[in-house]
């Protein structure tokens, strides 16, 4: 038997040989260059630290490891973006661009044609398209999706294209993670439970609580026990199969022994059980979701005989608040679990599977340190910070983790993200400062609650100086800074009583129950404030009912309000409120500044917004005490709250912006930055 | 009869336990290996080998005849009742010896079970282990006693409403833990693994009929009538990997034993 094979004559090689040769030619020139190999460089993203914070904590010893680092190399303040709320800054960083690059400007935006506000980073579309069947019943025909709205290249998607191996963990706004045949991603801050939700927590008591219609991020149960036994469930996401998206549940079993204060949690069928004793926090345990429940398809088809598809899982955690004489068991958001995920939360999407079968499960959440949970009176003090500490064990571990494989690695970029420090110092600045108007006994029990934070993050920190080479790149950043948050501002409230905002009905009643903007006589209104630091001229052809005349007009309306508004003082302090304010012309650049606040809310130290106005509510005064829980904030004045910029390099000049540090990692890896990108490399 | 059966468990723990050190895909394979030929043995002299290759021959006669006179469209009918007939019969002849087979498989498999399906805790995992009482018990009057090795991280979790007392335990030390379960003057024990060997684990211990005793080998039968109807406790899955892929045991048993007995049933000389 001969050779298989293609015999060319002389000519045909020759043809073939000059196409291949062009065809290199060609790829030389369209290909991207490959990126400089045999480079390693690591970013460490500490949501929330402040630079005199951090220095304070390295004069009290409390961060050698930093100190050491510093010494080595260099620390700067990092300009953050304006606004400095965290969806922005990080958009900036992730795509070196301002918000007119990537299209976050607040947390909350508006649309013009409604005035209704939304989410700003991502946004969840449902299909529509079903069959209608008898009952509540129906057959879903199309899946929804979840669309990641920050616009603008990601730089990880340019490092993709030179070849760099590169590994993001939980950076901020990068929900849903996109698709990539190389990076490795982590969704981050925007991932929500498995309610399509920030967070939901369930809270089953025997206690009623007063305020369980006010708590925003959880439902509260009561339950009532019968010979030591009571029923339940945990909700979970809306079911397709009903008409009336009802949520799907899963049911649970409570038993509790009260004299020897230890109780018991069934889920499900019995698959899962865990027995706690007061105080303690279960493991993750798995929940299945049911979509043909107790009565699927009118009992047709029972829980059991359904299709493994038809059953969505999630994993929990619980907490044993209490057993007697009042009953009190909390229950986390439902978390898309890493194992079995119901959405992707990785790229590639077994990755969060490969992770967690490394690692354990761990919360899939965008920011799961349950703020909600202690506003709400569900958690004290103490509790909160004790989830919050488990939280930040759980990422450290995964940390050193990613450390390690990435100490084996011969070249690559890794990123990995923290939130703990941003969550807790946001919850606990009261406890740190006692002339904080929400500062009280119970606060002054945990003194050193944000100091801990700092000796953990700076163990990390030295985790990877012990790992990793000298030669790799380090560089520890922030996205903003802190500061106390001691008056409310109602932005909207001063705005209406200085004539800008006309409302339908000014009652005292009505000002301070209709939200969302719902009382505002759009046709009379000028300007109104919307989201935490942005503020909208009603401009004609822009908004639905527009009154101010773009141009001239709209220019001398924004000047007027510039000048008032810096000059607003707190009657109380007679401290002026307000610092700055950006107009967006000044500040934005890039194809999407059209959509940006036509003015941008600079507070000064110690004032912020308030939620009430961000969301439309109209207060009857213009500044009230902080009392509330939600104590340090960042959302004022950018050059009050830098953020930090610690690396084992020297940093070549004084004033590094997030975007600068977008093409240092560019420039560093020998990648030419793209030119929307507006940084320039800080090494 | 528990003393059939814990023979018959001894047995595979020293022919399990001679691959005890290697991976547990090793023995497991060897008893899916030895099956596969019992299985081929038994048929053999359990069937009618005969009747059973005249069957067969026929089934294939007719699907011969079926393809042969495709034109002849009645002659395709006739030839396909008859070939169903034949089938059905070769199907009556496969039954009763199936039947026989599957007394030895379902030992076997049962045997296996309790060794491959679940794993012993490890040091520093925790379980709850779970005391069933029998009617007009108290689940008050239940106490546990444990060795050193072995931690009771909770106190009684007492359920009068389904009779029963759970602890939380934590597996402290690799070793084989008797626990001991008292109520009122009476004690039981509950046999409790921790560490990383492919041993028979037992997850209930309860007062098992005969039919029961086959089924839960791994341990003695409660005493009928006694105060406690049931101990339990959770081990964990075990997991099995062939090349960094996941298999469940129970595949392993089917496909190697099965891909054995046809493999070797030509040169038995077995008519399958």
């Amino acid at each position: 038997m001969g050779k298989v094979g293609f015999r060319l004559s002389t000519k045909k090689f020759a043809a073939v040989a000059a196409l291949l040769a062009g065809g290199a030619l060609v790829t030389s020139f369209t290909a991207p260059a490959r990126a400089v190999e045999h480079k390693k460089m690591l970013v460490v993203g500490f949501d929330g630290m402040d630079p005199k914070q951090l220095r304070r904590m390295i004069d009290e010893g409390l961060m050698p490891n930093m100190k050491r680092l510093i010494a080595e190399g260099d620390f700067r303040t990092l300009g953050t973006s304006i606004p400095p709320q965290s969806p922005v800054a990080w958009s900036n960083f992730i795509t070196g661009q301002n918000p007119g690059g990537h299209n976050i400007f607040d947390f909350i935006h508006r649309d013009p044609k409604t005035y209704i506000p939304y989410l700003s980073t991502s946004e969840a579309v449902s299909s529509d398209k079903s069959l209608k069947l008898w009952g509540d019943w129906q057959i879903p025909l199309g899946g929804g999706e979840v669309l990641n709205l920050r616009e603008g290249e990601a730089f990880w998607e340019e490092l993709e294209k030179h070849g760099v191996p590169t590994t993001i963990f939980k950076i901020p706004a990068n929900y849903p993670p996109g698709e990539s045949k190389k990076i490795r991603s982590i969704s981050g801050m925007g991932t929500p439970d498995m309610q399509g939700t920030p967070g939901m927590f369930s809270y089953y008591t025997t206690h009623p609580m007063e305020n369980a219609d006010d708590i925003s991020g959880g439902h509260v149960y009561d339950i009532y026990f019968d010979r030591g036994r009571a029923t339940s469930a945990i909700h979970g996401p809306a079911n397709p199969f009903h008409k009336s998206g009802e949520d799907s549940e899963c049911p649970i079993t409570i038993f509790r022994d009260e004299e020897n204060g230890v109780a018991k949690v069934v889920v499900g069928d019995g698959d899962d059980e865990v027995l706690l004793k007061t105080g303690e926090w279960s493991g993750w345990i798995p929940v299945e979701f049911y979509m043909l429940d107790d009565d699927g398809f009118g009992g047709f088809v029972r829980p059991a005989a359904a299709p493994a598809g038809l059953a969505i899982s999630g994993i929990v955690k619980f907490y044993l608040k209490s057993v007697s004489p009042e009953f009190s068991l909390y229950c986390t958001p439902v978390q898309i679990d890493p194992i079995d995920p119901a959405q992707p939360v990785s790229t590639p999407p077994d990755w969060s599977k490969e992770i967690a079968e490394k690692c354990g499960r761990f919360y899939t959440q965008g920011m799961p340190e349950d703020t909600k949970a202690l506003e709400g009176g569900v958690f004290d003090d103490g509790e909160f910070l004790d989830q919050a500490t488990r939280i930040l064990e759980e990422r450290i571990g995964l940390f050193k983790k990613q450390v390690d494989e990435f100490a084996a690695q011969d070249w690559g970029f890794l990123f990995f993200y923290f939130s703990s420090l941003d969550q807790q110092t946001h919850m606990m600045w009261r406890c740190t400062d006692p002339s904080h108007p929400a500062a009280d006994e119970e606060s002054a029990h945990y003194p050193d609650a944000i100091r801990h934070i700092f000796e953990r993050l700076d163990y990390a920190v030295g985790y990877a100086r012990e790992h990793l080479s000298d030669d790799v790149d380090l560089v520890i950043m922030s996205d903003h800074g802190f500061a106390p948050w001691y008056r409310e501002v109602h932005l909207n409230s001063w705005l209406y009583d200085n004539g800008y905002i006309a409302l339908k009905d000014p009652s005292p009643e009505a000002r301070e129950q209709s939200d969302f903007f719902m009382n505002v006589d759009w046709r009379r209104t000028k300007a109104y404030a919307l989201g935490i630091n942005g503020l909208y001229i009603n401009v004609r052809g822009r908004e639905k009912y527009g009154t101010v005349a773009p141009g001239a007009e709209r220019e001398a309306l924004e000047n007027e309000l510039v000048q008032k508004l810096k000059e607003l003082r707190d009657p109380k302090s007679g401290k002026l409120a307000i610092k700055e304010v950006y107009k967006s012309d000044d500040v934005y650049s890039g194809k999407y500044a059209k959509n940006a606040p036509d003015l941008n809310v600079g507070y000064n130290r110690e004032f912020r917004g308030s939620n009430q106005s961000a969301l439309g509510e109209f207060p009857m005064e213009w500044f009230s005490d902080n009392t509330g829980k939600w104590s340090g904030d960042h959302c004022i004045a950018a050059d009050l709250v830098p953020g930090i910029l610690v690396s084992n390099r020297k940093v070549r000049y004084n004033d590094p912006k997030l975007y600068d540090l977008t093409a240092t990692i560019l420039a560093e890896f020998g990648i030419d930055k793209p030119s929307e990108m507006i940084g320039t490399p800080v090494f | 009869m528990w003393t059939i059966v814990h023979g018959v468990t001894t047995f595979f723990d020293g022919l399990i336990g001679l691959f005890g050190s290697m991976n547990p895909l090793v023995g497991l394979s060897v008893v899916s290996v030895i099956t596969g030929g019992i299985m081929l043995v038994v048929w053999k002299f359990t069937s009618n080998q005969e009747a059973i290759a005249d069957a067969k021959t026929k089934i294939g006669a007719y699907i011969l005849e079926i393809r042969l006179f495709q034109a002849d469209l009645g002659l395709q009918f006739a030839a396909q009742a008859k070939a169903f007939r034949a089938n059905l019969k070769y199907m009556s002849l496969a039954v009763p010896p199936m039947l026989i087979v599957l007394i030895p498989v379902v030992i076997i498999l049962v045997q296996l079970d309790v060794r491959y399906q679940r794993r012993p805790l490890l040091p520093g995992e925790t379980t709850l282990f779970k005391v069933e009482v029998a009617e007009g018990v108290d689940p008050g009057d239940v106490t546990l006693t444990v060795p050193d090795g072995i931690t009771v991280e909770t106190p009684p979790m007492r359920m009068p409403s389904v009779s029963e007392v759970d602890w939380r335990i934590r597996a402290d030390r690799e070793g084989e833990y008797e626990l001991t379960v008292a109520v009122r003057d009476a004690k039981f024990t509950k046999r409790v693994v921790v560490g990383n060997e492919l041993t028979r684990l037992s997850e209930a211990r309860d007062q098992a009929g005969i039919l029961g005793v086959w089924m839960s080998p791994a341990e003695a039968p409660l005493p009928k009538n006694s105060p406690v109807r049931m101990i339990c406790l959770a081990y964990p899955d075990r997991e099995m990997k062939l090349f960094g892929v996941g298999l469940h045991w129970l595949l392993v048993f089917f496909v190697v034993s099965v891909a054995f007995g046809f493999a070797i049933k030509g040169w038995v000389g077995v008519e399958v």
